[in-house]
């Protein structure tokens, strides 16, 4: 019986120390390209075999990525708080995905970005256009003080000139009102 | 028992609905205000087509004065002591000369049976003959001179791009005068032959001086990667919003770009700047505290004082050229043209709308031109703040369906 509850504890404990690595150690960039393979030419060979048919490789869409990674970040009406918004159609903990670009982009230092600050049409057009590049300011000062360097970090308001939905409601609202992430160079 | 409850959920609907279509419902004139009658008749001319188009435009500018309720009478007016049932006639003729309109123009009090205005206007510009007769009836009418007698410059175009246009107070002769494939927002009059606006001309949103009779450009703030909304204030020197360490502050620069004097220094967005016509205080918009407020700066002593409460969006501030009164937009789901006292306090609404902005007085001091959307028609509004009347003066069109800032001109002679 003593047998069976030290398998059990040490599956369970196993296990926790396999899940515990899986959070803390770094995971390596999913974006970041497979080791080429060399082919190697047979000169040599009498005679060319058939062309094997081509093996499907998974392959990591790097686009999708960094779509995911540079999500745009959400705020709330008025506002350009960088905080976890759950409202209207959108649950985003603003702070995490921020983290996120950060560590990205200490990984890869030749990255440089544009952000920019949108805003949804509750506004007049000045307080807009200045409400939007308080917005691409939060989320830049946010970067730099996670250590990236403010010269890899543009910033532009579009204020409400680049809704994501062009509707009149709440869940419209909430969409537009964004910060963009455009990857300028990598 | 079914029947009661559903009874009473459909009444408590009903009157929910109606409740809800009253919120949005336009009810602005006063229904005790009694509109002046006025006759136009056909103007005596060699040429129809313009007697006809000075004509129309005298109409226009009747209608859009609110004060008066015009009947387009397609006869010429022979003898003007037949004329009954109205408060005045308008009638006359118009000649060419020299490449000139001549409006030869009479108006006659009905009631006192008089002419009361004899006059003899020329211009190169057959709206413009219209426009200072109305004003100079408007003079005779009112004790004040007419608004008529200026341009509004106006930002328009789509969602991607927008220029520049000028067109008079009561929307004729519109032209367009920047020709950009960028957006040109926020235009402000400097002076009758400088315009400063805001553009993305060089990437991020700045502010120019465009000089209208060369189409010469100057970069207001080189310095920085964001600033907004130009003003004259003195001596060659403009206030403008500029970005500095993430706050937005109003700056004096001067003609090079150079920041000459900070005058806000607030955490958040500062913006908006307006001079009263003597430079004493400077109105502005602040979130400051929180959400958007207007605010009074004493140019003097340096003290600022919040002026508005009863808004949670208050913005685009304009100050009366009399330096009585500021308008102001309410903004949030729905948006309403507010005007207070120049102190605050006394706030009054005058037009609750989908979408208002850029408030700016006519010389008058009477007329609030505004760009947005009511009942549902987008276009450039000439708002009577005395009796609530509007008028679409530029409706949206293909060519421009987005609206993305306006400003109206002192009297141009």
């Amino acid at each position: 019986m003593k047998k069976t509850y030290l398998s059990l504890a040490a599956i369970v404990g196993t296990s926790f120390l396999a899940y515990s690595c899986s959070c803390t150690t770094p995971k390596k960039p999913v974006a970041e390209a497979p080791a080429p393979v060399k082919q190697e030419v047979q000169q040599q060979a009498p005679a060319p075999a058939p062309a094997p048919a081509p093996v499907a490789q998974p392959q990591v869409n790097e686009e999708e990525v960094l779509k995911k990674i540079f999500q745009r970040i959400h705020f709330n009406f008025d506002k350009s708080d960088l905080t976890h918004i759950n409202k209207w159609g959108i649950n985003q903990d603003v702070p995490k995905v921020l983290d996120g670009i950060a560590d990205y982009m200490a990984k890869h230092p030749n990255i440089r970005i544009r952000i920019e600050g949108n805003c949804d049409e509750r506004g007049t057009e000045a307080y807009n256009l200045a409400l939007g590049q308080r917005r691409a300011d939060a989320a830049k000062n946010y970067l730099v003080m996670r250590g990236i360097s403010p010269d890899r970090i543009e910033t532009l308001s579009n204020g409400k000139l680049k809704p994501v939905d062009p509707a009149h409601n709440e869940y419209a609202w909430a969409k537009n009102r964004n910060d963009q992430f455009i990857i300028l160079s990598k | 028992m079914k029947k009661i409850i559903f009874l009473f959920f459909a009444f408590f609907l009903t009157i929910g609905g109606v409740t809800y279509a009253q919120n949005y419902e336009l009810d602005i004139t006063d229904p005790n205000y009694q509109k002046i009658l006025i006759n136009v008749y056909n103007l005596e001319s060699s040429n129809p087509e313009l007697a006809q188009k000075v004509k129309s435009v005298i109409v226009k500018d009747l209608n859009m004065s609110g004060f008066y309720q015009v009947n387009d009478i397609n006869i010429v007016l022979k003898n003007p002591y037949s004329v009954s049932g109205c408060n005045y006639a308008v009638f006359g003729s118009v000649s060419e000369s020299n490449g000139n309109v001549v409006l030869d123009a009479k108006v006659y009090n009905v009631t006192n049976r008089e002419i009361v205005i004899n006059t003899k206007i020329t211009s190169n510009n057959f709206a413009w003959v219209s426009h200072k007769l109305v004003d100079n009836f408007m003079l005779y009418d009112t004790g004040i001179y007419g608004p008529f007698e200026s341009k509004i410059i106006f930002s328009a175009g789509n969602n991607k791009i927008k220029n520049l246009y000028i067109a008079d107070f009561s929307g004729e002769n519109i032209q367009q005068i920047t020709y950009y494939n960028s957006n040109l927002l926020l235009p402000m009059w400097i002076t009758n032959n400088e315009v400063g606006f805001t553009g993305y001309l060089n990437k991020n949103p700045s502010v120019y001086l465009l000089n209208l009779s060369n189409g010469h450009i100057t970069h207001l703030s080189p310095n920085s990667n964001f600033s907004e909304n130009v003003t004259y204030y003195k001596d060659g020197l403009y206030a403008v919003s500029i970005n500095k360490d993430s706050n937005i502050n109003i700056f004096l620069v001067n003609k090079s770009g150079q920041i000459v004097k900070q005058l806000t220094n607030n955490h958040g967005i500062t913006i908006s700047p307006n001079f009263t016509p003597n430079l004493s205080k400077m109105i502005y918009v602040s979130n400051s505290e929180g959400s958007p407020q207007i605010y009074s700066l004493d140019l003097s002593l340096g003290v600022s004082s919040r002026l508005t409460y009863d808004c949670p969006n208050s913005q685009s501030p304009a100050i009366s050229p009399d330096a009585t009164k500021i308008a102001y937009i309410c903004a949030g789901s729905n948006f309403a043209l507010n005007i207070m006292g120049i102190n605050g306090g006394d706030s009054e609404n005058i037009i609750s709308s989908y979408y208002l902005d850029s408030p700016s007085w006519s010389y008058d001091s009477r007329y609030v031109a505004v760009y947005g959307s009511i009942d549902s028609k987008e276009g450039i509004y000439i708002i009577n703040t005395i009796n609530g009347n509007f008028s679409l003066a530029i409706e949206a069109s293909k060519l421009y369906s987005d609206f993305g800032g306006l400003d109206v001109s002192k009297k141009i002679n």
